[in-house]
């Protein structure tokens, strides 16, 4: 009885599952739908309101308007998203 | 998965940074495989200098984000890249600790000179082609049922990179005859640069494929209209990407749909858009047995490609520009 019932559920938990690879399988359809799922959103890009400077820059603005400096590094370019 | 921006995407942090220089940088601008920078030049020694007073000690490897002076004394800072208040009260830490400063102390002894003391730099210097096409690329896991917060596949986590082709290598991607129905393969250095750098490779640590790992890549180009000296084109291929050598064992394979326009008459796109989606497996070897371990082999990832943007942090170098000459001469 246990067994039937899982297959059952399994069953009805079928069609879920398949509409949800489907909907992730590019095609004419689901691309626009897919494009919004991997672009990144204005609110992802926030830290963008900010003109991030090379160090090379930043060091000569900051000694001319003695000013200290705020020093994001990481491996790569804190810009992208590694 | 709290991406490395995303403490800079606090807006109390993008206020309070009104009140200093904002700098990025990446340790391997100035050491690492390649790198041949002259370090008695005064930007090697500053950077040598403030990192060395972080808890890594040195250039290499090291990362944060840290409040310092423009004589290079390190006055605040925190390795904590995802704890906003952690990194807003070491802001207030260092302005407090600028002001209580002698300028003397604060400030270089003189402004410095970029023909003695810059160093070229990999991620700032190089430039996009002349009349090229650039495009920014962002790729991202699927929902995945069983992907953890914690692992950069999950769909809270983006990459984002820029792709630069030359006017010469942009053209390629359309037909030789501009006329409704016209149709191409595109092959060349555009597709090489494509796949192998951008397909499927932002997933930690990001390795680009080599030669061997192309085992299929198509990307079909139709024009589907002309109307004037703009060209709409439709994009549609797939590709299978596999790696199985001693440090990756990945695989990537994607189908791919996208559209275009061109003006004719100015020779650029105005509109480019490619869109890759499909399966993405980690393998068990490398960096990958490390770091997904505890997530699913296989998931869905996608990258989109579209006209870069305009904002002054679009102004990015690819993240393997060192590698684009070489897979520009492959056939």
């Amino acid at each position: 009885m246990r067994r039937l019932l899982f297959v059952l559920m399994c069953w009805q938990a079928l069609p879920s599952w398949t509409s949800s690879a489907e909907a992730q399988e590019l095609a004419p359809a689901t691309y626009s739908q897919l494009r919004v799922k991997i672009d990144v959103s204005s609110e992802e890009l926030c830290w963008q309101k900010v003109a991030w400077q090379p160090f090379w820059d930043g060091l000569v603005a900051a000694q001319q308007q003695d000013r200290p400096i705020f020093y994001w590094i990481y491996f790569g370019d804190p810009r992208g998203g590694c | 998965m709290k991406s490395r921006q995303f403490v800079c995407n606090d807006s109390r942090i993008i206020d309070l940074l009104d009140r200093f220089i904002p700098v990025v940088d990446s340790p391997s601008n100035y050491e690492g495989y390649g790198v041949q920078v002259d370090r008695s030049r005064l930007q090697y020694r500053l950077v040598d200098q403030i990192l060395g007073q972080t808890v890594y000690r040195q250039i290499s490897g090291a990362q944060g984000l840290y409040i310092v002076t423009p004589s290079g004394k390190l006055i605040a800072g925190t390795t904590e890249h995802s704890n906003p208040s952690r990194v807003l009260a070491e802001m207030r830490k260092g302005l407090e600790a600028y002001s209580q400063m002698p300028k003397s102390e604060r400030l270089l002894p003189r402004t410095p000179d970029p023909k003695t003391d810059k160093i070229e730099t990999l991620t700032d210097d190089p430039k996009p082609p002349r009349d090229g096409l650039v495009l920014r690329m962002v790729s991202r896991g699927l929902p995945t049922p069983g992907v953890s917060e914690q692992d950069t596949r999950h769909e809270s986590f983006y990459k984002l990179d820029r792709v630069w082709f030359t006017r010469e290598q942009a053209r390629s991607f359309l037909p030789a005859e501009l006329k409704s129905g016209a149709k191409t393969s595109v092959r060349g250095p555009a597709l090489n640069l494509l796949v192998r750098l951008n397909l499927g490779t932002f997933i930690q640590p990001n390795p680009a494929w080599n030669a061997e790992d192309v085992r299929s890549a198509v990307l079909n180009s139709e024009v589907s209209s002309v109307k004037g000296n703009i060209v709409e084109v439709r994009f549609s291929g797939d590709a299978e990407l596999r790696s199985d050598n001693r440090y990756s064992r990945r695989s990537y394979a994607p189908k791919l749909l996208g559209n275009a326009s061109y003006d004719s008459r100015t020779k650029a796109f105005t509109k480019f858009e490619l869109l890759a989606v499909g399966t993405h497996t980690v393998g068990d070897v490398g960096e990958d047995a490390r770091t997904y371990a505890r997530g699913p082999e296989a998931m869905p990832l996608g990258v989109l490609l579209t006209i870069n943007g305009t904002n002054a942090n679009d102004r990015v170098v690819p993240h393997f520009h060192r590698a684009y000459n070489a897979i520009a001469r492959e056939r």
